[in-house]
């Protein structure tokens, strides 16, 4: 904690050497944040450095405790990369998402399928809009208020197709895998 | 579905992460560089390299010079191997001024600006057959310069970190 002290105390004076150690300090989790929504290197990257700019610049931006900063840095990226999203994807809405015919199935996957490699497998195979669901609420670890604020849309909306993105993952793992 | 869920929360990073590639320091660093205000940058250190290079350039001027006189050569017929071995000597000496100031920033640093700067070396190498010589030259000139160009741009960062 001190040496975070240290390094704020340097941002104020524009210290060059300590504005980096500042961008040593968040830049991994801020890129992770990007990368977990837009799965690209160079976007995230991109994210991640005007993030860190936007946090150098205005001074306004700092916080003392070392959590709130990076859960500050983290979600600008988080907003901007679902920006980024809104942008490319013009016709895409995340309450667009196709109705699915799946049937309600609340069982969980063979225990056995659940690897790392399968799950992970399954998460890019599902719709833009149900990962970024899954990513807000899994890896951001966000409630489903918080994540109905960033996408803009109900919080049922956002339950229920957390819900089917699940469900999809789960089917995934089901008819696929245990095909292989 | 709580097992999916679970299982997913404990593999996070994994599932969802990446790691920037590499370089990403550098090229914010040069980003960092950019939006603060500009710095006074002392060119001293450079004083010597620039003093060679105006004398490699002058003599090389007189000698083409002399040789026109002489009805051996016209100062526009300077063989294309000439314009890059000039450029080429041009650039080695920036980037031995660039490792010079990089001997005191950490290692890490040090590291990915070097390959960066290797990757520059070897980057639009190639010039292509079909263009006729006036083209291959003024082709050899832009790439050149733009990559001493960029060598001076890290130069001012490196000296902007290093204050």
């Amino acid at each position: 904690m001190d040496k975070y002290r240290e390094i704020l105390k340097g941002l104020k004076k524009n210290d060059c050497r300590l504005q980096m150690q500042f961008y040593d300090m968040f830049a991994e989790t801020t890129y992770q944040s990007a990368f977990a929504i837009l799965r690209n290197g160079s976007d995230a990257e991109e994210i991640m450095q005007d993030t860190m700019l936007k946090a150098l610049t205005g001074i306004s931006l700092i916080n003392e405790d070392e959590t709130a900063m990076r859960k500050t840095l983290k979600r600008i990226a988080v907003n901007a990369a679902i920006d980024v999203l809104r942008k490319r994807k013009s016709h895409f809405c995340f309450e667009d998402i196709e109705n699915i015919n799946d049937c309600i199935d609340e069982t969980d996957a063979d225990e056995n399928m659940l690897t790392v490699e399968n799950i992970k497998q399954s998460v890019d195979s599902l719709a833009l809009g149900y990962r970024t669901i899954l990513v807000l609420r899994l890896f951001e670890n966000m409630n489903f208020d918080e994540i109905s604020e960033h996408l803009k849309i109900e919080q049922s909306s956002v339950r229920s197709q957390y819900s089917r993105a699940l469900m999809k993952l789960r089917n995934y793992l089901k008819n696929n895998i245990n095909k292989d | 579905m709580k097992n999916i869920e679970k299982k997913i929360k404990e593999n996070k990073n994994e599932i969802f992460g990446g790691k920037p590639e590499n370089g990403h320091r550098a090229r914010f660093a040069a980003k960092l560089s950019l939006m603060q205000k500009p710095k006074r940058i002392s060119f001293m250190p450079y004083l010597k390299y620039i003093a060679a290079a105006a004398v490699v350039a002058v003599a090389f001027f007189i000698f083409k010079t002399e040789k026109t006189k002489n009805g051996v050569t016209a100062f526009n017929d300077v063989h294309i191997d000439e314009v890059k071995q000039y450029y080429a000597m041009q650039l080695n000496n920036e980037i031995d001024a660039t490792k010079e100031l990089l001997k005191n920033i950490d290692e890490q640093y040090r590291n990915e600006i070097l390959s960066d700067i290797k990757l520059m070396e070897i980057a639009e190498n190639k010039i292509p057959n079909a263009l006729d010589d006036e083209r291959k030259a003024a082709l050899i000139v832009s790439v050149y310069r733009r990559k001493i160009e960029w060598l001076h741009n890290l130069q001012s960062n490196v000296l902007a970190c290093n204050r």
